[in-house]
């Protein structure tokens, strides 16, 4: 070896640490620091651990429930069991457009309809309950490949709420060979008849054979708790590969919010829920599954907020513990992790976030004050949602007010309407009902959406109401981002990157949790901070990632990483070969 | 990938917008006796480098006797002969070919645009410490800190062959001393003004900031006639975070303890990229760090065990100023950390690209060398504090010495508030105010002397009491044998 300690320099040798060679020289050995011990699990993670635990098993039971109450209730009113009948009779509101139709009693018409068929305690039968008034008897209805005939005669089921209602027998065809109807429909719950149709020729005409594979499949299709783990799976597995694999927490983000957009979105393809009867059933998601799409999985949070508010909570208690169990676990779980990690909406601005960057186009940086009234327009529009559903409720708008897009508080501004409806008629899969009502204002606010966000990191996040219902849960949820500022060299990155500017995560130097109420979890501050065990993000209680120089410069090309050699420290944990040196290096 | 704007500089608008100082040489203003007089200009400048070139031998002969030191310090010291380093020769013919050289001053100059405009940074602060009189005859400040007036001193008398290479000189306003050099520097050459914010972190001091670098963009652009483009920015940051890394890796590798390198012999490496091409430096320090980590592995060390571990924190000290690392080393004392901005701090904190685009990559050169600095010009400088104790547990600090210039108000001004943090933390603290000059040696070596066994008594005593609380806890005496 090249240099040694001569024997004697050091005159108060210590046991252990010296040892004298042959040829009397002293060699002295390191003792290096060894690894901190992994922390005990604190006691807030276990709670809320417990808490999960009890809502999943309450909601999965609720779940259960409700399948089955809702189940024998279509078949009490004569509702069609499913993939049987291609013929059946149901009741609804008519929405007729463009221009109200008269007709003549007894005469044939046929005419567009509007595929958007209402329960009688829908808020938007209002303005156009009275503007059908009478019409259509015996009437063929031909929309895109679905026929409705013998609609029979519009009376008033309710004289209170002065409703109609409407008998049809419906004989439907359609592309997929299948189609059910009043998906569009929230309150699906206490349709007299869903169900689904089958076509002679059509892939399932009820009287093929079941093997038992395809009878495993029907029933998984209708579990509700299954459906629920088969969308976790499509989630989980493709990010479990994903932070095995990946470089950087970004690309594991990236592919979780990619993989739950399938997830959601499988329904919306027609591959998933077209004949699921529980689907619906399985989650209340925020902005995820509009309600005006088709076959959504799920339900907005926002949507159920504000409808109920509308049309109160007699008939479906049900449903309400539902959501807000629901409502409980998503957030109780995840708190705004939901946001970075899973949202849709997110996920199509961080998208176009990443066209804007690989373009080269400059990043907009929102100041402090137009984050701050951004931040206030949030609550503005959520309370006067809020507000407005209530007068909805209690029939004060509608005194005045006979136009139907203010019937959609914060559905009317909200950019995930138009944004995946015309996105689902896209497809050309399937229809899209709610494309065929976008309110304008909705089409504004896309139009600035998809403009701001090429410009401005999660511009729409500054300003979305559903973050309301969830910031008060960023911080008690299982996920949170934890500091230790004595590490910290205030170089401010972690600022620099953050997609929603959270200044706290740079300047916060005493306080040791910092899960801010806008932070979203994404845990690229955690990424890109160079100091060794800084930043660190924790789900229930556990280390799930560290900051380190090593990360850091992971990130970086290839050409930065020569110089790394093993890991930034030789004996934290570095367990790769030493680094391809500089010519003339051994 | 290439972007489809990276030919194009996306920030042509920022750069042309931002609005460059006139700080054109002015012909020499103000008298001073080798101004006017080249006999004597020559004879002083040939006294100086004389003296120079045997303070260096000396130091360099001192870090030389100490024991196994590592291998690989051969070519740093080749490199570290400063006035006749073959990195002169490299420079001149870089001019002959046209190229420019900028010096720099402090550590906020964004070395990266100058390498991106194919010019060469040199670092000017000068550590000789015959030139000082020199720089009084236009300093005439006693009290000014003595870096100030032997940078203004070697300019004076054409000692340096950095200095006369330079084209221009960027002089960032941080401390008085560094402010009014800048002006007087006026007189013979360019000198680049550059306003540091002094609260570093609010968003009009960023935005400053990024202007202020801009106009550097600039500036370093019409002198060299280079446009600066996406490639050659991403190739310097590039080069910057692979220093970077090899510069951590090193500093990651003094917290062994034993020690695997001497105080002195890092500080030096530390310093040789002031000058040197930093893609060079890199290579050589890379089989420096895997010649440490060989000797890490094998047990290897420098030092006696038992020697304190004491970090140096303070004033810059710039070679071949090694008047208290050597002091403190040659009493027996082993300098496991630094904290000086010629030392760790030139190339601790990298460069975090978030996107690769232009934009992104300014602001985060431009922001590497304002925030995450604890140069104690800045306020609240409490970051500096913090680091210094993480800096303590972390490489297991037994003792501070805080060297501070005399006439260096802002080190001094923290010095009362880090020695407190630090004597909280169970860790002496030696506070050395001092010049360049040698006359005080003596005295000094008497007071680190004193230090180093107080530290001793300390350990003595805190070993104990760890034993006695051992063996309350197992009933056998604690150690911490490998
Ligand atoms: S329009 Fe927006 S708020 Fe309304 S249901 Fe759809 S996603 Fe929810
Ligand atoms: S703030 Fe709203 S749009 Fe943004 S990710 Fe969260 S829920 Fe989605
Ligand atoms: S990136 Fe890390 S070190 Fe830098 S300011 Fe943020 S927390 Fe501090
Ligand atoms: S603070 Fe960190 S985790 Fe939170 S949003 Fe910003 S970058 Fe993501
Ligand atoms: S401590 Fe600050 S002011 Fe002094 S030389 Fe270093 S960077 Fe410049």
């Amino acid at each position: 070896m090249r240099g040694k300690v001569e024997k004697g320099t050091g005159d108060s040798v210590q046991d252990g640490r010296t040892q004298v060679t042959e040829d009397g020289r002293t060699l002295i050995r390191l003792s290096l620091p060894g690894r901190k011990m992994p922390r005990l699990v604190p006691r807030r993670a276990l709670v809320t651990a417990i808490i999960l635990i009890v809502l999943i098993l309450v909601t999965a039971i609720t779940h259960y429930y409700v399948a089955n109450t809702q189940q024998e209730a279509a078949e009490e009113v004569g509702g069609l069991p499913v993939g049987e009948r291609t013929e059946w009779s149901l009741s609804f509101c008519l929405r007729v457009e463009p221009e109200r139709v008269e007709a003549v009693p007894g005469q044939n018409i046929t005419f567009i309809l509007q595929w958007r068929a209402f329960h009688y305690d829908c808020p938007y039968w209002l303005p156009y309950g009275r503007s059908v008034e009478g019409v259509i008897v015996n009437t063929n209805i031909t929309y895109d490949n679905v026929i409705l005939q013998e609609a029979t005669e519009w009376e008033p089921v309710d004289d209170l709420l002065d409703t109609f209602e409407m008998q049809v027998t419906v004989q439907a065809t359609s592309r997929d060979g299948a189609v059910k109807l009043f998906r569009d429909c929230p309150w699906y719950f206490d349709q007299k008849a869903r169900g689904v149709v089958d076509v002679p020729g059509g892939d399932g005409d009820g009287e093929e054979d079941k093997t038992s594979l395809s009878a495993w499949w029907d029933r998984i299709r209708q579990d509700p708790l299954a459906t629920l783990m088969v969308l976790f799976l499509i989630v989980a597995i493709p990010v479990s590969l994903a932070a095995r694999y990946a470089t950087s927490v970004k690309q594991v983000r990236m592919v979780s919010q990619l993989s739950f957009f399938g997830a959601i979105n499988i329904g919306v393809l027609g591959f998933w829920a077209i004949r699921t009867e529980a689907l619906p059933l399985t989650a209340a998601l925020p902005s995820t599954a509009c309600n005006y799409l088709n076959y959504s999985v799920g339900a907005c949070v926002v949507y159920q907020m504000r409808h109920y508010l509308s049309v109160g909570f007699f008939n479906s208690w049900m449903f309400i513990v539902v959501l807000i169990l629901t409502f409980l676990v998503l957030y109780v779980a995840m708190g705004r992790a939901w946001c970075g990690w899973l949202c849709p909406l997110g996920m199509i601005q961080d998208v176009m976030n990443w066209v804007r960057a690989r373009i080269g186009l400059r990043r907009y940086r929102l100041s402090p004050l137009q984050r701050q009234v951004l931040n206030v327009g949030r609550y503005g529009i959520f309370f006067a949602g809020i507000l407005l559903s209530i007068l909805i409720g209690i029939q004060i708008v509608t005194f005045y007010v006979d136009a139907g897009d203010v019937y959609r508080p914060i559905c009317q501004v909200c950019p995930a309407y138009p944004l995946f409806t015309i996105g689902q008629a896209g497809t050309g899969l399937t229809t899209s009902v709610g494309a065929q009502s976008i309110p304008w204002i909705a089409l504004g606010a896309l139009s600035l959406f998809l403009f701001s966000a090429v410009f401005i990191r999660r511009a729409f996040c500054r300003i979305c109401p559903v973050a309301v219902l969830m910031m008060p849960f960023n911080g008690v949820s299982g996920i949170s981002l934890h500091k230790d500022g004595k590490k910290c060299t205030r170089c401010s990155m972690c600022y620099r990157v953050c997609p929603v500017d959270v200044t706290e995560v740079w300047k916060e130097m005493e306080k040791t949790d910092i899960t801010v109420h806008n932070c979203i979890l994404c845990m690229r501050c955690v990424e890109v901070c160079p100091e060794d065990g800084c930043l660190t993000g924790r789900v229930m209680g556990f280390n799930a990632i560290e900051s380190s120089y090593s990360k850091f410069i992971r990130q970086h090309d290839r050409g930065t990483r020569r110089s790394m050699g093993r890991h930034s420290s030789p004996w934290w944990g570095g367990k790769g070969k030493g680094g391809n040196g500089p010519p003339g290096g051994n | 990938m290439p972007k489809l704007f990276g030919r194009k500089r996306p920030n042509i608008r920022d750069a042309a917008a931002a609005e460059v100082p006139d700080t054109r040489p002015s012909a020499p203003r103000y008298r001073w006796k080798g101004g006017e007089d080249e006999e004597r200009l020559d004879e002083l400048s040939r006294i100086i480098v004389g003296r120079a070139k045997e303070l260096i031998d000396h130091y360099q002969e001192q870090m030389r006797k100490a024991p196994s030191r590592p291998e690989a310090m051969a070519w740093f010291d080749e490199r570290a002969r400063f006035l006749s380093s073959p990195r002169i020769g490299e420079i001149e013919e870089h001019k002959a070919n046209g190229g420019k050289v900028i010096g720099t001053m402090c550590v906020f100059a964004p070395l990266e645009l100058i390498r991106a405009a194919d010019a060469i940074p040199v670092r000017l602060c000068s550590g000789l410490h015959n030139t000082i009189a020199t720089g009084e005859e236009l300093m005439a400040d006693a009290g000014l800190c003595p870096m100030v007036k032997s940078t203004l001193g070697v300019k004076m008398t054409h000692a340096s062959p950095f200095f006369e290479a330079s084209d221009a000189v960027i002089v960032p306003m941080v401390c008085d001393g560094k402010f009014k050099l800048g002006e007087v520097l006026q007189d013979f050459m360019e000198v680049w003004m550059v306003n540091v914010p002094h609260i570093k972190d609010t968003q009009q001091a960023r935005s400053m900031w990024l202007d202020e670098v801009r106009a550097l963009q600039q500036q370093i652009e019409t002198l060299t006639g280079n446009r600066i483009y996406w490639e050659e920015l991403k190739r310097e940051i590039q080069l910057s975070l692979r220093a970077q890394t090899v510069a951590r890796r090193l500093y990651d590798l003094r917290k062994a303890d034993p020690p695997v390198i001497n105080g002195r012999d890092s500080l030096l490496v530390n310093q040789t990229p002031h000058t040197e091409d930093l893609s060079v430096w890199v290579e050589h320090a890379t089989v420096l760090a895997q010649e440490l980590e060989q000797r890490v592995r094998d047990g290897i060390a420098v030092s006696d065990p038992e020697a304190p571990r004491i970090m140096l924190a303070g004033a810059p000290i710039m070679w071949p100023n090694f008047k208290i690392p050597q002091l403190i080393e040659e009493s027996g004392g082993s300098i496991v950390a630094d904290e000086l901005c010629s030392g760790t701090r030139w190339l601790y904190d990298p460069i975090g690209i978030d996107e690769w685009i232009w934009d992104d990559m300014f602001q985060a050169m431009a922001e590497r060398y304002l925030q995450p600095s604890v140069c104690p010009c800045f306020t609240p400088n409490d970051p500096r504090i913090g680091r210094i104790k993480q800096m303590i547990e972390d490489f297991r600090v037994e003792g501070v010495v805080y060297h501070v210039l005399r006439g260096c108000h802002i080190y001094n001004g923290e010095s009362t508030r880090v020695k407190q943090s630090a004597e909280d933390r169970g860790v002496p603290m030696l506070i050395i105010e001092t010049e360049y000059s040698q006359e005080d040696t003596e005295q000094l070596r008497t007071r680190v002397e004193a230090f180093l066994m107080l530290v001793r008594a300390r350990r003595k005593k805190a070993a104990k009491a760890k034993r006695r609380a051992f063996k309350t806890i197992d009933g056998s005496e604690g150690g911490d044998g490998a």
